[in-house]
């Protein structure tokens, strides 16, 4: 439906306008045709019911004016005297009733007779014939004035008697009895007379009214029926409705374009706006900016493009500041490696040298780990991938921890440092792994950004229900301007003392959103450069205080020895490298660089131990995992995970798939070695083990 | 197929019932008439007669007059239905009329055809036995018009009064009563008719003829009505300033129905005089104390008891006629009845002596003799006007 709809907006608004002006044009016309075929057919009703009314009418009074002058007639004293008197009835009566032959024009059969039904005179019209003769004898039984309808010649006959009452005698003396042809009695037109009972159906054909008629036709029933064809023609032809389909389409054909043009003009600043989206996809970034004009819609819409590509400008920047910091930072520790490795490849035999060498080299790749660790911990916050793994925590051991992993950092630059302990039961709800990471990124920045011989403060304590951890420093503070920025990502202090060991500015970064995802606050603080700074931790307390847990006691990794390990990594580096470590170690190793050559290698060695690359090119490690598992043996087998990813729906995965353990690369020898000790040859690992390998892999430092 | 069965029967009966098979004589009357008493007046003037005769022994050697009644209540058309009916009744030997000359008028072709004797005794207009018929089966104890109209003008001259109006019903009665006039007219100077009206049956007014008359110069109105337009015209005239008021000299149609009744106190603001043939007032004392005795029997204790008097005295001399020209026939043959009654010798009747009462040449009991002028009293009796 849509992909009819024209592809410019300024179209589909003048579509749409079309589509509703038509839309509103067809009911209008549908309403207006509506209301005057209604208007029409009432005024067809109304002209029908004036016409029904009128014949009603007229040949209601006809048949009261024939009534009216018959009762006349018999009431005369002419008649009255013709009743007594036979002399000379051929004289006057004759022609008295030879002059009623009609009445409003309507022929009358006039019979007068006596108290019997005998005749003694007529108007010389026509005879009565049988069925009227009985019909009046038994009026006159019942003695008063009557009427029915009889079939004639002519159609139906309305017969009707007026009995001559003579007020001395108790019954009628005579009678007058006169017929008419109904066929006489006005109908006119579509109209027809009616009359007896209605037939069922009639009324549906076409209305009727009843005729006012004198009591002596009252039970007769008569009524006007119709019109039976609509005097469609009396009111003239049907409205021109050509014409006025021709106008509704003139109309439309208006509408539209107008419709249109005044799409055209209202979507004028959206055009602007959109030629200059495309100039700035094809021509790139620039100082150039949306003009912020035109409707609020356009011109806000505008606003939040310039917003966009501000902030977009400034990202870029920060990207490439961060990438060139990047490459530093990471070339940084390359450097002393690289000279210690010459080192070591002279310095052979001399012990002292070699050790310098090596644990130059060991502090210089944990700092490559830890810059890492730090990146993809950021990464994972950023994405909303970090999971919290809380648990009761004092602040003590918190604090003690830390303390730990940097104390050589803080030694080395020669900073003293001051502890506040903490009541021993203070405690939060914690993740212990992060809040440790929180607090040691702290003192790693003050340790950083002091000058050599400085004091750093360290306290914990409770205030207004919170937890807060300070740390402080004599540092060389932050600029006011800076305080809200310091948070940012790749921001760092722009004059560190110790260039060497500067860290790529996501230190804070991660430190607030760690302590943010434990509902708590990291406020930063400082009179200004050089006069020091001071960071907050707020965290929500546990009142309660329980037993403080136990410290995890990290067990010494048992020696682990005498195994057939098989190492699957297309990194060959890092394969061989593993495999000559775990030699080292007393190990039998073996490596493959792929699936395929894994399963074959699996086959045949019959290893005791696999630490498997999931990421292997053509079968992957899951695949290579289950085909392992089928070999004969391979449900005993200790099969590692080994991998960059981290998450835990790769662990779930990986699980899944018959790992024992999953490991996050660079993993170090200890985890590893923790993992082999805890499988004891030839036996299944416990799923403690599992899950303390897992616990204890990610990190490193 | 019925009739000669039940001849038959009759027959057959004659050996041992003769006795008892009554001779019938029928009075067709307008006794369904609201406020008529003709009818019932010549009903028992018979029937006090008939009683006289069955007490007598009845007619031919014991059978009894038996009486069927007929009513025409004034319409021709039912009379002469009423006469056929009558000629179908086996024993009837004639037919006792009423007040209406209409009726009877209209009648008289079915009586010529079916020969019923026909006994008039109140119907006035001449043309009932001058009817043409030979033999004539009509035969009257009563006014005729030819009689009582000479009369009554010649009242009007005896009362000074010159110039009349005549007020006369549009029927055969009315146009016998003008023939009457004009045959009087043409002898007699006195009094002179200035003015005729003609009302017809069942007008509801007469005023505006009565003054038509008045205007014509009348000084007295001489009136052709039954009992109803009577009233009517007295009512209206009662109305009227007294200077208006001129005497009113009636034919006796007004005696044969609750005229007083009618026309309440109205008929004494008015000179209403009528014409009679006889007053029980008048009667001869034997004859009277006769029909007294029997009439007592039927509620009659004094002559003012008697409603129409004129239809009770009529119908009373003419059934004794009857019964004796039946034996005269010795039948009950209509048409040896009929002649027999043109030969009853001399009979001493209640009005009069009768010697005889018809002849072949005569068929009028009553002669001018009879004749006299009375007024209302305020009882409602008839009363002779003093000579």
């Amino acid at each position: 439906m849509l992909r009819l709809l024209p592809r410019s907006l300024a179209r589909r608004f003048a579509l749409a306008a079309a589509g509703l002006a038509a839309g509103a044009l067809l009911v209008t016309s549908a309403a207006s045709w509506w209301l005057i075929e209604r208007q029409r057919n009432d005024a067809l009703a109304e002209l029908s019911a004036r016409e029904r009314h009128f014949h009603a009418a007229a040949a209601g009074g006809q048949l009261q004016a024939i009534a009216a002058r018959m009762a006349e007639v018999a009431a005369s004293t002419i008649l009255a005297t013709g009743l007594v008197d036979s002399a000379g009835r051929e004289t006057y009566l004759a022609p008295f009733l030879a002059g009623i032959r009609q009445v409003n024009g309507v022929p009358v059969h006039v019979l007068f007779t006596d108290f019997e039904g005998k005749t003694i005179a007529s108007n010389g019209l026509g005879r009565f014939n049988e069925a009227e003769r009985d019909w009046l004898a038994a009026q006159l039984v019942l003695g008063r004035a009557g009427a029915v309808i009889l079939p004639g010649v002519q159609g139906a006959q309305l017969v009707a008697m007026e009995p001559l009452v003579y007020r001395r005698t108790p019954s009628p003396e005579g009678a007058l009895l006169y017929k008419v042809n109904l066929a006489d009695v006005h109908g006119g037109g579509s109209m027809r007379l009616e009359w007896g009972p209605e037939a069922a159906g009639e009324a549906a054909r076409a209305p009727a009214l009843g005729l006012a008629v004198p009591p002596v036709f009252q039970p007769l029933q008569f009524r006007m029926r119709g019109p039976f064809e609509a005097p469609a023609q009396a009111i003239g032809a049907a409205p021109e409705y050509v014409a006025v389909l021709a106008l509704a389409l003139g109309l439309f054909g208006a509408v539209v374009l107008a419709g249109l043009g005044l799409a055209r003009l209202l979507t004028g600043d959206l055009r602007r706006l959109q030629g200059f989206s495309a100039q700035v996809i094809t021509s790139g970034l620039s100082d150039e900016r949306a003009p912020e004009s035109g409707s609020a819609e356009v011109a806000g819409l505008a606003q939040s493009i310039n917003r966009m590509l501000d902030r977009l400008h400034e990202q870029q920047q920060r990207k490439d500041e961060f990438l060139a910091m990047l490459a530093h930072e990471l070339r940084n520790p390359l450097a002393p490696i690289a000279h210690s490795l010459e080192l070591l490849k002279r310095a052979r035999g001399d012990g002292e040298l070699s050790a310098q060498a090596r644990a130059t080299m060991e502090r210089q790749v944990r700092h490559l780990v830890r810059l890492v660790d730090d990146l993809l911990d950021v990464s994972r916050i950023t994405r909303g991938h970090l999971e919290l793994r809380r648990s009761r925590v004092t602040l003590a051991s918190v604090l003690e921890q830390a303390v730990e992993a940097c104390r050589a950092q803080i030694d080395a630059a020669g900073h003293a440092l001051e502890i506040s302990a903490p009541p021993a039961a203070l405690a939060v709800e914690a993740d212990p792994v992060r809040l440790v990471q929180v607090v040691s990124n702290l003192l790693n920045n003050a340790a950083k950004y002091t000058r050599p011989g400085g004091r750093i403060v360290l306290e914990a304590c409770a205030q207004h229900g919170e937890a807060r951890i300070r740390v402080r420093d004599t540092g060389m503070g932050i600029a006011p301007e800076m305080l809200d920025r310091v948070f940012d990502l790749f921001t760092r202090g722009e004059a560190s003392n110790d260039p060497g060991a500067s860290g790529l500015g996501i230190g804070l970064t991660l430190a607030r959103r760690l302590v943010e995802l434990h509902g708590g606050t990291l406020e930063a603080r400082s009179e200004g450069l050089g006069r020091g700074s001071e960071f907050i931790v707020r965290l929500p307390l546990l009142e309660a205080p329980e037993a403080p847990a136990p410290l995890p006691v990290e067990e010494p990794p048992r020696p682990a020895a005498g195994r057939r390990v098989l190492v699957v990594d297309d990194n060959r580096d890092a394969a061989a490298t593993l495999a000559a470590l775990l030699q080292l170690t007393g190990n039998q190793a073996r490596v493959a660089y792929d699936g395929a050559e894994a399963i074959a290698a699996a086959a045949e060695y019959r290893p005791e131990v696999v630490l498997l690359d999931i990421g292997l090119p053509k079968v992957d490690g899951y695949e290579v995992c289950r085909a392992m598992r089928a070999q004969p043996g391979g449900r005993e087998r200790l099969i590692v995970a080994l991998t960059g990813w981290g998450q835990d729906q790769d662990r779930r995965r990986s699980e899944q798939a018959g790992f024992n353990a999953h490991l996050v690369k660079p993993a170090d020898y200890s985890s590893l070695a923790r993992i082999l000790a805890a499988s004891p040859p030839g036996a299944q690992p416990t799923t403690e083990t599992s899950a303390r390998g897992r616990a204890s892999a990610p990190r490193g430092r | 197929m019925l009739k000669p069965l039940l001849a038959l029967l009759l027959a057959s009966l004659v050996p041992f019932a003769t006795a008892q098979v009554p001779v019938r004589v029928g009075i067709d009357g307008e006794f369904g008439l609201d406020n008529s008493t003709s009818a019932q007046a010549v009903e028992l003037g018979v029937r006090i007669a008939a009683t006289q005769i069955n007490e007598a022994g009845g007619v031919l050697g014991g059978r009894p007059i038996e009486i069927v009644t007929r009513d025409h209540r004034s319409i021709p058309a039912r009379g002469i239905r009423n006469i056929r009916e009558f000629a179908a009744m086996p024993e009837l030997v004639a037919v006792f009329g009423g007040r209406f000359s209409p009726v009877v008028i209209e009648q008289l072709p079915t009586l010529k055809e079916l020969n019923v004797p026909f006994l008039a005794v109140w119907s006035a207009a001449d043309v009932i036995i001058d009817n043409g018929m030979k033999p004539n089966y009509a035969f009257r104890l009563s006014l005729r018009d030819s009689l009582a109209m000479p009369f009554m003008l010649q009242e009007a001259s005896r009362r000074g009064l010159e110039r009349v109006g005549l007020l006369l019903t549009n029927t055969s009665w009315g146009r016998s009563n003008q023939a009457a006039v004009e045959k009087y007219s043409a002898t007699n100077r006195t009094p002179r008719v200035v003015a005729t009206a003609w009302y017809n049956w069942q007008d509801t007014t007469l005023v505006h003829k009565y003054q038509r008359l008045r205007e014509a110069g009348a000084q007295a109105v001489i009136l052709v009505a039954n009992d109803d337009e009577a009233a009517v015209l007295v009512r209206e005239m009662a109305a009227l300033p007294k200077a208006e008021r001129v005497p009113v000299i009636s034919h006796w149609g007004v005696t044969g129905g609750r005229f007083v009744k009618e026309a309440g106190p109205a008929l004494f603001e008015v000179d209403f005089s009528v014409v009679q043939t006889f007053s029980f007032f008048n009667a001869r004392k034997e004859p009277l104390a006769r029909f007294m005795a029997t009439a007592r029997r039927f509620g009659i204790q004094r002559v003012e008891d008697i409603e129409s008097p004129v239809g009770v005295a009529h119908a009373y001399d003419m059934m004794h006629i009857l019964a004796r020209a039946i034996e005269l026939a010795g039948s009950t043959d209509r048409a040896a009845v009929r002649a027999a009654l043109e030969k009853v010798p001399a009979h001493e009747g209640l009005v009069k002596r009768y010697a005889p009462p018809f002849t072949p040449a005569r068929h009028e009991a009553l002669g001018p003799a009879e004749l006299l002028m009375a007024r209302y009293r305020r009882d409602g009796a008839i009363v002779p006007l003093e000579r």
